[in-house]
């Protein structure tokens, strides 16, 4: 699914958050937004996703406004999975279930239970499947928030900060299941990240916000020393391994 | 996306089951206690002649009487009022995102029984009987209820205005709660300072629980309550469910969250009102009966509405059952009981839920 923001602008009350934002992204692409806390990576999630409403610009997913669009049409378009995810005494059966919401009319049907069941068995939760979700650890925990976003059948998939509370292995194998599903559906993603050399491992294109503002948007091999520095203030060195850089910063 | 859908999940279908059959349990164990309840009490009425009483065949007169004009209409309150306070605590739970939801918390059974004090004082509804029963007996119970209800109203009103200005944040719903159950506590103490012992009776009486009070007009008026707005929680079941999820996630199920959250509030809050109006204060049903069922069947509201539906009305039942036959002739107010049970089943499921 092809995502178009335009010229977006966000505000609470009196507090400018995001400015004149646009880019896209095409089909089977990962987008990862990068930049300093407080940059307005999350809220420019939200804002394509219509849990905030912008307040000017406009965003289309696949030629629709999304400003025309019902919550439900939205919820049929585009999966979520939050930064922070609230637990409760419910199976990751039941939780992952929750993503048919969107779909469910009056009562589930047998397609809604075998897509729940499908998704569980490709991300390999089989075992977990009946637990509660509140025994769960936070890797574990990230894969049903992921489950989720993805039996909603989503052409786009929006997720902040997937690997903030996570150790290396569950770091690489989320980021690794999602560039699997990006690549194997017709869905792209966008990714909200704090880690720059995972972003330039997984994503396609990265997007730098700083100062409410769209700094740059490049691919890997396009990343300068300048541009960290700018962004983020320190300095660093770009090791060049195979084709793209890894990120150090600069001891002092 | 493509999805291959390959076969049906065995183990949860058998899981569901078991959610399922806890339910019809709860069902028979509900029918065997309102058997119960009819039989025994100052009479002991045997069973077979309970039953033909209930179908209208061979029925004894003498047992007609005290089976369909006192017993009848005093459980099917406490049925129906449990079954009401404990779905609204659920829904008040999952609403606010808080475990401590109930209208305790919310300031609305304080707001209750400030109306009744009001009504007592202002226009003088209250009077004392040495004889019968009950030695207050409350003159105009019109009056009263009206005025408890209309002050249960105001605090919903507060509640959800004071929510539509901060985006109906859970927690400031919460606070605003505490906040108006202080104020309407604050105030009907103020009233009884000023009370004189007749009217300071008549209000105390007025906040015992008592499922014992309702005529079948006035248990009319809560069926008709309790059944429409438990329809309309089981409609909502998957949004509660989402909502448990955190707000931004429910939101992105395509679920409206401020919407979701204010009507709910509403309903809850007028089943609430209802009962405590015609009932006066029963505590911890709608606390505790939820968190009973939390324990056994989970948080998914598919089966927790029905299920604490079941149990609240099963729990109330059981306990002014209890009420009645503890101290024979006299019957007990139901709230006292339920509040010395309840209490101590809390703090069990706490520290059995909480600890890690």
């Amino acid at each position: 699914m092809r995502l178009i923001a335009d010229n977006l602008s966000f505000h609470y009350q009196k507090n400018q958050v995001l400015e004149n934002i646009s880019f896209s992204v095409q089909e089977h692409e990962i987008v990862a937004i990068l930049g300093p806390n407080g940059a307005g990576k999350s809220t420019l999630l939200k804002c394509i996703n219509k849990i905030l409403d912008i307040k000017k610009g406009s965003i289309l997913i696949d030629g629709k406004d999304i400003h025309r669009l019902s919550q439900i049409e939205v919820a049929k378009n585009i999966g979520y999975v939050a930064q922070r995810n609230e637990t409760a005494r419910l199976t990751v059966f039941d939780a992952v279930l929750l993503g048919r919401h969107p779909h469910i009319k009056y009562r589930l049907t047998k397609n809604d239970i075998l897509t729940v069941n499908a998704i569980i068995e490709k991300l390999h939760m089989q075992e977990l499947s009946l637990r509660y979700i509140d025994h769960l650890s936070g890797g574990e925990l990230q894969k049903v928030c992921l489950a989720r976003a993805l039996v909603q059948d989503p052409g786009l998939l929006l997720l902040d900060e997937p690997t903030s509370s996570l150790d290396l292995k569950n770091q690489v194998e989320i980021l690794r299941l999602i560039r699997i599903i990006i690549d194997g559906h017709d869905v792209s993603a966008v990714i909200s990240l704090h880690d720059i050399n995972m972003a330039i491992h997984y994503a396609d294109r990265i997007i730098f916000l700083k100062d409410k503002r769209i700094y740059t948007i490049c691919t890997k091999k396009d990343i300068t020393r300048e541009m960290i520095r700018d962004v983020y203030g320190i300095d660093v060195i770009l090791h060049y391994t195979e084709d793209y850089p890894v990120i150090i910063p600069v001891q002092y | 996306m493509h999805i291959d859908k390959a076969e049906f999940p065995k183990e949860y279908s058998l899981y569901i089951k078991k959610k399922v059959v806890f339910l019809i349990v709860c069902v028979f164990l509900l029918i065997f206690i309102f058997i119960f309840s009819l039989c025994f009490g100052s009479v002991t009425i045997p069973v077979p002649d309970v039953i033909a009483a209930l179908f209208r065949i061979n029925t004894v007169d003498k047992w007609n009487n005290i089976i369909f004009n006192i017993r009848l209409p005093r459980i099917i309150t406490a049925l129906i009022a449990g079954a009401g306070l404990s779905i609204s605590g659920v829904a008040m739970q999952s609403l606010l995102r808080n475990p401590l939801g109930s209208p305790f918390t919310l300031g609305i059974s304080q707001s209750a029984a400030f109306g009744a004090a009001l009504s007592v004082m202002l226009l003088g509804t209250g009077v004392m009987r040495s004889t019968g029963t009950a030695a207050i007996t409350i003159t105009n119970p019109y009056l009263t209820t009206t005025a408890a209800f209309i002050c249960c109203l105001l605090t919903t009103g507060v509640l959800i205005g004071i929510s539509k200005l901060k985006r109906s944040s859970p927690v400031v719903l919460v606070l605003t709660g505490v906040a108006l159950g202080s104020l309407f506590q604050a105030g009907t103490m103020f009233l009884q300072f000023f009370a004189d012992d007749v009217q300071l009776a008549a209000m105390v009486f007025w906040t015992f629980g008592d499922v014992g009070r309702t005529s079948w007009q006035e248990l009319f008026i809560i069926m008709v309550t309790v059944s429409v707005s438990t329809v309309f929680f089981i409609t909502q079941r998957w949004k509660y469910n989402a909502l448990d999820a955190g707000s931004e996630t429910a939101k992105s199920l395509g679920v409206p969250v401020e919407r979701v959250r204010i009507t709910g509030m509403v309903v809850a809050s007028l089943v609430t009102s209802v009962i405590i109006a015609f009932i006066g204060i029963i505590g911890f049903i709608g606390l505790v009966c939820p968190h009973i069922i939390r324990r056994i069947i989970g948080d998914d509201h598919r089966f927790l509405i029905p299920g604490s539906c079941m149990a609240g009305a099963i729990i109330l039942l059981a306990a002014d059952t209890a009420a009645r036959l503890i101290l024979i002739p006299h019957v007990f107010p139901v709230a006292i009981l339920t509040s010395f049970l309840g209490v101590p089943v809390f703090i069990y499921l706490i520290i059995k839920g909480y600890q890690r």
